[in-house]
């Protein structure tokens, strides 16, 4: 197949008044969501799944990918002007970002940021197009043990590579591999976990479940310190936004870098933007002719953070569209999303849905060059964003995430999981248990069982089924090397008296 | 000690258990044609988090002897409050569902609006009450008339 037409004929088929609309919209929302400190695009995606309930597949699909990129924008602001990054992922601008505007440079940390971001963007969109549709057609050859060991060796990825404590990692995992199971058994239609209620009967609902542990669970957590946070202050104002000439060409290097390590770091499940940007940053750093500005008001440290952060966005789509894989808590809910469109992401989704996956990458350009846009001339509209007050932020979060829970099934019992979960997530969060490998487990541990057990019928019985075909070879070593690299190097660090870990 | 993670330990262990006791009902291994059972993998995953709760609760009791955390009087009373407004943030949120069933959204949303801006984060009467209809009001809307999702109804609307 022509890539470049199929390319083409999605990026022809979003020139429609209603996508375009929509595109617009999920931007928009992403921006402000990622401005907003405490609700980041995991908040922002399932707040507005129940939105699109009842939207054609493309509209809707464009604008919750938009949110999803669009939020990587946003968090450099409150990141730069408050030094308040709004996700995790956003820590590493505050390093730069916010020394550059106490500097009175606030508009040119806001410019650099966005030429980041917006050049990371596109960069790691460009390798995704390339990549996506030959990952997609190789996958399509994966059987059911291959699948089986794919999803394990993700699996074992996230769980190793989010928090230092494993052992509360692979916990976090359990649990979602325990919620997977909720429901009646696909095969036998035996009824597990369900303790009697009926509407566990179909299991639990990801996106409840998710706004459960993102959107409750983080509202409850910054209600703790709410008036301990009352005093904080934008500093500086926004004038100069665009760098000058060599200003440019000294952020282009970290910048290329960085959209090239975002995409590779993105690709890996588990290890997402904000691992990212701590790579990219430390990497532009020992490459840097002016390695001692960073930190102090770098431009190339702040455009290496920005840049690896969006660029991350395009190499966690990969996985989740041609192997149905979420490897990020954003990407899960997206997949979540996409589910209650209908659509099922795989290699079967390039191959029955083309047009939609070309559509959804290529709106990804649109909307990057719309964001641009929107940084470089309505800053000042999204700094005063920033300026609602916390209190009612949180109502309207909380009223949204009961809609959202409600309008899914319109069921009252759905609204209560979703209260029980956002308890659940508190008591993980406060209790620094990590709630990716939870979410990501939830959403893949339906599909390892399925393909295990379809497997394991196929070979009558016997394991060796996961032995045979190269592909589940080579997964099988790469999860024994994802699972004893990092204690060999755990060992070695201990003998040479380092500290370093993987993942710190 | 770490009496966090023991307290955490703790919990994940009784959860462990319950889903033991749960997957030991159903039919486990391998049937005369190579399927695996429904009760196979629950009781793989239960078994592993017992082991794990466990692990958690032993390393929490590594140098039981020393505290590790001992928090000043300021700092504890400070976290205590901390604790107190998410609770009671909790058993708000939770009263609201509640109230949603019985008195519908609309009205039971506007009041918990109204009493959650105005008692706990303090603002102005008059501020509490507009805040309290815009939200209701504009949620309302979106869903009921612009989605067309029907939202739930109890005496009231």
């Amino acid at each position: 197949m022509d890539y470049l037409g199929l390319f083409l004929g999605g990026l022809k088929s979003i020139f429609v008044p209603e996508t375009l609309l929509f595109l617009l919209i999920g931007v928009l929302v992403g921006q402000i969501v990622g401005i907003l400190p405490g609700i980041g695009p995991v908040t922002g995606l399932a707040l507005l799944i129940p939105l699109t309930f009842g939207m054609d597949p493309a509209p809707a699909l464009v604008m919750l990918t938009g949110v999803y990129y669009g939020s990587m924008f946003g968090g450099a602001l409150t990141s730069i002007m408050f030094n308040t990054p709004g996700d995790a992922a956003s820590v590493v601008t505050t390093f730069d970002g916010y020394p550059l505007a106490r500097q009175g440079k606030a508009g040119l940390a806001i410019g650099t940021a966005t030429i980041g971001s917006a050049l990371g963007g596109l960069f790691s969109a460009i390798l995704m197009v390339i990549l996506a549709p030959f990952i997609a057609r190789f996958a399509l050859a994966f059987g059911p043990a291959e699948y089986t060991t794919l999803i394990a060796l993700a699996m074992l990825l996230i769980t190793g590579l989010t928090t230092k404590s494993k052992v509360k990692s692979a916990i976090a995992a359990l649990m979602g591999l325990a919620l997977a199971l909720i429901g009646q058994d696909p095969i036998t239609g035996v009824p597990r976990y369900t303790f009697g209620f009926f509407e566990l009967f179909t299991g639990l609902d990801f996106v409840v479940v998710a706004l459960g542990l993102f959107a409750v669970a983080e509202i409850m957590l910054s209600l703790e310190t709410y008036h301990l946070e009352q005093k904080n202050g934008a500093v500086g104002k926004i004038s100069k936004i665009f760098p000058t000439k060599q200003q440019f060409k000294e952020i282009l290097p970290p910048i290329r870098d960085g959209s090239i390590i975002g995409f590779i770091v993105g690709l890996l499940p588990g290890a997402g933007a904000t691992i990212a940007t701590f790579i990219s940053y430390s990497f532009s750093k020992k490459r840097s002719k002016k390695p001692e500005e960073f930190g102090k008001g770098s431009l190339e440290g702040l455009a290496s953070a920005e840049s690896a952060n969006n660029g991350s966005v395009s190499g966690a789509m990969v996985p989740m569209l041609t192997l149905g894989i979420p490897g990020s808590n954003s990407t899960a809910v997206l997949l979540g999303g996409m589910m209650i469109l209908g659509l099922q992401p795989g290699p079967m989704f390039f191959r029955n849905n083309a047009e939609l996956a070309w559509s959804v990458m290529a709106s990804m350009f649109l909307g990057i060059a719309f964001l641009f846009a929107l940084n470089m001339f309505m800053v000042h509209g999204f700094v005063r964003i920033m300026k609602i007050p916390y209190s009612i932020l949180s109502v309207i979060i909380l009223v949204l995430s009961f809609l959202g829970a409600y309008g899914i099934n319109r069921s009252m019992f759905d609204v209560f999981v979703m209260g029980i979960f956002g308890v659940v997530g508190y008591f993980m969060k406060k209790n620094d248990f990590p709630v990716a490998p939870m979410v990501l487990t939830l959403v893949l541990g339906g599909l390892l069982e399925q393909n295990l057990r379809r497997a394991l019928t196929i070979s009558d019985g016997s394991y060796a089924v996961f032995f045979t075909s190269p592909v589940s070879i080579v997964m099988i070593c790469l999860t024994l090397a994802a699972f004893t690299i990092p204690q060999l190097m755990r060992l070695l660090n201990r003998k040479r008296g380092s500290d370093f870990e993987i993942g710190e | 000690m770490n009496y966090r993670d023991f307290a955490a330990g703790l919990v994940v262990l009784m959860i462990s258990i319950v889903l033991v006791y749960y997957a030991l009902d159903l039919p486990k291994g391998l049937s005369s044609n190579g399927v695996l059972q429904p009760g196979t993998f629950p009781i793989v995953i239960a078994s592993g988090l017992f082991l794990l709760s466990i692990l958690l609760i032993g390393n929490s009791l590594k140098g039981i002897r020393e505290f590790r955390f001992r928090p000043k009087r300021a700092e504890l009373l400070q976290n205590l409050r901390g604790s107190a407004r998410v609770w009671l943030a909790f058993a708000g949120m939770f009263a609201l569902f509640i109230a949603v069933n019985k008195l519908g959204f609309l009205v039971s949303v506007a009041l918990f609006t109204f009493i959650t801006a105005k008692f706990y984060f303090k603002h102005k009467w008059l501020f509490s009450a507009v805040v309290a209809c815009v939200i209701a009001l504009g949620a309302y809307w979106v869903f009921e008339s612009f989605l067309g999702i029907g939202l739930p109804t109890g005496l009231l609307i």
